[in-house]
């Protein structure tokens, strides 16, 4: 079975650490980078299917990531989740092509769907299909048993 | 901008950043007792000491983390009325703010404090910041009138000339009302451009926006 590829960017490291850990244990593959500039490095070294994008970070912030990202790898789907968002972000974020809008914090079950979701949007824009299980996986990890990726 | 007007928007901003801030302490809360969590879910049925009691100590956590959180999106909404003089206010909206944010003085009163929203909902062009002080204000006026085991209500609902909101106390009278706190909301409704009327029969006013 084949695993999405999540790209977690975030300046909380704490956060996006353990969020890496839980969304590992529900059988997704992530990778973690802590501000803008690495976020793009990680997309052009191993390209994610899904990207979880902050908005407020040092230097380049979330919106001129999500700009980036969708200009040179339109097959990568954002998903926003801030605990600064506005209004006003969230139209930027939407106009800028994000797949969905959060507002930390978020149920690890509501963001893990909204990442299969996604997945499988991108898997029907290029025409595809999402590869089976990866967009149906369940959500208690005490049910699967150790997951086999690590973040 | 007047003076007070800039010290209103100063404080909206500093509030509204913190308020963004401490989203962030709870998501860590919530994501580091949510690993906890699933960590214990990993290890099975037994051979966990103390299993029952972690369990209950994690969902205490994300209780209070679900509570910190909407505390924080009322007090963010609150802290951004000032960014605006003029907006289009969902009343049922507004009156649930501001009973959210007081319900601890309610319940330091021993007094309920609840929302009758209107059905279907209405809007009006007003200060948001000046509409909030007002319900508040009137909000406070009854406080001082009921005695323990009362129980205001805020309503918005469709008058004659306009939208209206009624906030009505019913319960035991507490004694004799704070003499400043009628003028103050005088005051404070002519500054939003509302008229004012005290209902007769129980302690209870009208606003009429």
């Amino acid at each position: 079975m084949s695993q999405i590829k999540v790209l977690l960017v975030d300046d909380e490291e704490e956060f996006i650490k353990a969020l890496a850990e839980r969304m590992t244990l529900r059988d997704l593959k992530t990778e973690v980078a802590l501000d803008g500039q690495e976020a793009l490095k990680a997309v052009a070294r191993e390209t994610p299917e899904v990207m979880v994008l902050d908005l407020r970070m040092p230097g380049l912030d979330g919106l001129e990531v999500l700009r980036r990202v969708r200009r040179s790898h339109p097959q990568v789907q954002v998903i926003v989740l801030t605990g600064h968002g506005s209004d006003r972000d969230e139209e930027q974020a939407r106009r800028l092509g994000a797949f969905e809008f959060l507002q930390k914090p978020v149920d690890i079950e509501d963001l893990v769907r909204t990442v299969r979701q996604a997945h499988r949007a991108a898997a029907r824009d290029q025409g595809g299909t999402a590869p089976a299980g990866a967009g149906d996986g369940g959500a208690d990890p005490g049910a699967r048993g150790q997951s086999k990726a690590t973040a | 901008m007047a003076g007070e007007q800039r010290e209103a928007a100063f404080m909206g901003r500093i509030t509204a950043g913190v308020t963004h801030e401490v989203r962030n302490v709870l998501a860590i809360i919530r994501e580091s007792a949510g690993l906890v969590q699933d960590l214990i879910g990993l290890a099975g049925g037994e051979g966990l000491p103390h299993r029952d009691k972690l369990t209950k100590a994690l969902t205490t956590i994300q209780g209070q983390v679900n509570r910190g959180v909407e505390l924080m999106n009322n007090l963010n909404q609150l802290a951004h009325c000032p960014d605006q003089s003029r907006a289009s206010l969902d009343l049922n909206q507004e009156a649930a703010r501001i009973a959210f944010l007081l319900q601890r003085f309610a319940r330091q009163k021993e007094l309920v404090l609840e929302v009758r929203p209107s059905q279907p909902p209405l809007s009006a062009s007003l200060n948001p910041l000046q509409l909030q002080m007002v319900l508040a204000g009137a909000v406070d006026w009854l406080m001082g009138q009921l005695a323990p085991g009362g129980v205001i209500s805020l309503g918005p609902s469709q008058g004659g000339s306009g939208p209206v909101v009624e906030v009505l106390g019913q319960g035991q009278a507490a004694g004799s009302e704070n003499p400043a706190a009628w003028p103050d909301l005088e005051r404070a409704a002519a500054q939003l451009g509302a008229g004012l009327k005290r209902l007769e029969g129980g302690p209870g006013l009208r606003l009429l926006l």
